[in-house]
């Protein structure tokens, strides 16, 4: 069997790419849109941020279940979100 | 993009498409009659007209209701006279209860309204309708449940885009009516999705926005905002004014004419007062539809109670002055439709219908594919498909064309029955659900085949009664919805005349016989 042919018949794991990314990806939404909307970017005074931050973070939400299935393979999948939600974390602590 | 990662997105496509094709279906055809919501519920339930014995007078309204009622707490909403009331009314709100409404006799005493519930109007059955995409469960459960549904939607566009790309510019405006229908209703899948892209992005974002907003507000309060949710947002906040003693509150109408003389083209409709043991604040209600509205109907104006300045223009249709509140009207207003007046009222039905169409064409798709894999040349010219697929294509079926009969059925009853019922959303639930769960089961037990000419015929039927009863009753509230349901009877009786006729070809095979052979 060549390599192709071998990858094509590798399982993709989809279901659990698409869950990674419904989980994984809430917390990460939420943090992003903290930093996009709070982290110091935007005017010191801007009406209705609140609910700004909460449709960037819904829309950042789906944008990230969108990209998990764009990982190889379920380490990856994982993997990203996990160090993508930990950098995200951190900057939230640091820009507090 | 490797070709795997684009089977990926196919696969991914098709699941969450028939996963949640049905119950957007539902939602989309659903949303298109709520645009008419308020013309629905002046239809199948007129409000009173005019009396005598009635006071036009709203500031003595107003004053009458504080009087009788000084401790009153919550929403105090004073109508001036429009469309849905003749005379002024005023409606207390307490928190969590239901409104109760108010009018001024001539003689100076407060009248209690006979004003049905709002939850109890034709337009809220439709409203709700649409919001819990049909599912017969409480709105608190459907709405998170939608909301979910709505960010899957999403991604099914996403995806959908993604697997187009490579032949977008090969296949976009290539119509191939004819013999293949799986090639047929891929075009029309494709054209429609790519034509109304925006919208669905749009309604996408909003309706899992509408959905999941208190998850995501509860999650910001506990986890993202230090000082907690409210505090957060009172920093952004205009502050609003010392609270003004009631004994120097402007009247209704003298607030009315200042907002007029500072905002030209806004077109008040009522004034609420929101009363809190801190204090008071008001917010006149109106319209100007040549912007976006920050209401599903309506923008907002805050005022001072003893000066009638607007001191918070955030959701005064084009007057917020700064990007984050226009951004956020434009994306509320873009999913109500509230702009532009009844030409994009009538553009936003078109774009609901076309929505549904979008999900049911998705669903023969996946139908159509299965059925071809299942082809085998022993077998002849009939087709065949397994025991799923003839599960899914007897729901598409059950399910479009009840939703489609069993929605315009329950009105015109309601137009007839209302005056004869005293809880009108009992009638509503138990006729929808009733014809669209018996439409279900007709097409589970006789099959799609067997079921389709049937049910075509009987949605025709459903949707003539109301311009039936539009016609023997001709009111002008009716008119637009008698036009789409006449228009709707039309193509169904069109679609089931054209089944009959040429039952080879043309039509879906969707609705032909697909059993397996023994």
């Amino acid at each position: 069997m060549s390599r192709g042919q071998a990858g094509d018949a590798a399982p993709r794991h989809l279901l659990f790419k698409g869950v990674a990314g419904l989980l994984l990806g809430f917390p990460l939404a939420l943090w992003l849109s903290w930093l996009l909307t709070y982290g110091g970017w935007l005017p010191a005074f801007m009406p209705v941020r609140d609910q700004i931050s909460m449709w960037l973070a819904t829309l950042l939400w789906g944008a990230l279940l969108c990209a998990a299935f764009m990982a190889r393979s379920r380490a990856q999948c994982l993997g990203m979100f996990l160090l993508a939600n930990a950098a995200a974390f951190a900057a939230w602590r640091v820009l507090q | 993009m490797k070709k795997q990662t684009l089977r990926d997105y196919l696969a991914v496509h098709t699941w969450v498409g028939i996963l949640c094709g049905l119950v957007l279906f539902i939602a989309f055809y659903a949303g298109a009659f709520s645009m008419l919501e308020a013309e629905i519920t002046r239809w199948t339930q007129p409000p009173p007209p005019a009396s005598r014995a009635l006071s036009d007078d709203g500031d003595a309204l107003v004053t009458a209701f504080f009087a009788a009622h000084p401790q009153a707490k919550g929403r105090v909403r004073l109508r001036w006279p429009g469309p849905d009331n003749a005379q002024p009314a005023l409606a207390h709100v307490p928190r969590g209860e239901p409104a109760v409404w108010w009018q001024l006799g001539e003689d100076g005493r407060l009248q209690r309204l006979a004003r049905p519930d709002e939850g109890d109007t034709s337009g809220n059955f439709v409203d709700y309708l649409h919001r819990k995409g049909g599912l017969p469960i409480p709105l608190e459960v459907a709405e998170p449940l939608i909301g979910l549904v709505s960010l899957v939607y999403g991604l099914a566009l996403v995806s959908g885009v993604v697997i187009l790309l490579p032949s977008l510019v090969k296949d976009l405006f290539y119509l191939r009516l004819g013999r293949n229908l799986k090639r047929m209703w891929l075009d029309v899948h494709n054209l429609l999705g790519v034509a109304s892209l925006p919208f669905h992005l749009v309604i996408a974002l909003s309706a899992a926005v509408f959905g999941l907003h208190d998850i995501v507000y509860l999650a910001q309060d506990k986890f993202i905002y230090q000082d907690g949710l409210r505090s957060t947002a009172a920093r952004d906040s205009t502050p609003p004014p010392a609270s003004v003693d009631r004994n120097h509150w402007l009247p209704p109408s003298a607030i009315r004419e200042r907002v007029l003389a500072q905002a030209p083209q806004f077109q008040p409709v009522g004034l609420d007062y929101v009363v809190q043991p801190t204090g008071t604040t008001a917010l006149v209600v109106g319209s100007d539809e040549r912007h976006f509205q920050r209401a599903s109907r309506y923008g907002l104006a805050f005022v001072h109670l003893g000066t009638g300045q607007i001191y918070d223009r955030t959701y005064l249709p084009g007057e917020s002055g700064h990007a984050s509140t226009a951004v956020l009207n434009s994306l509320f207003s873009l999913h109500f439709g509230s702009y532009g007046g009844d030409t994009v009222r009538l553009l936003y039905v078109a774009l609901g219908l076309s929505g549904a169409l979008l999900f049911y064409t998705g669903n023969l798709l996946w139908i159509e594919t299965r059925t071809k894999r299942a082809r085998k040349p022993q077998d002849g010219p009939a087709l065949t498909r397994p025991r799923h697929v003839r599960i899914v294509s007897a729901l598409t079926v059950g399910v479009c064309l009840g939703c489609a009969a069993a929605l315009p059925a329950t009105l015109a009853l309601a137009r007839w029955l209302a005056p004869y019922v005293d809880d009108l959303n009992t009638l509503h639930q138990g006729a929808y659900y009733t014809l669209f769960c018996g439409c279900i089961g007709w097409a589970l037990w006789r099959g799609t085949a067997g079921a389709a000419p049937g049910l075509l015929w009987f949605t025709a039927a459903c949707n003539a009664l109301v311009p039936l009863a539009v016609l023997l009753d001709p009111v002008p509230d009716g008119f637009l919805l008698g036009a789409l349901c006449g228009l709707s009877a039309l193509f169904f009786a069109w679609l089931s005349r054209r089944h009959r006729a040429e039952p080879a070809e043309g039509t879906p095979s969707h609705f032909h016989h697909h059993r397996p052979k023994p």
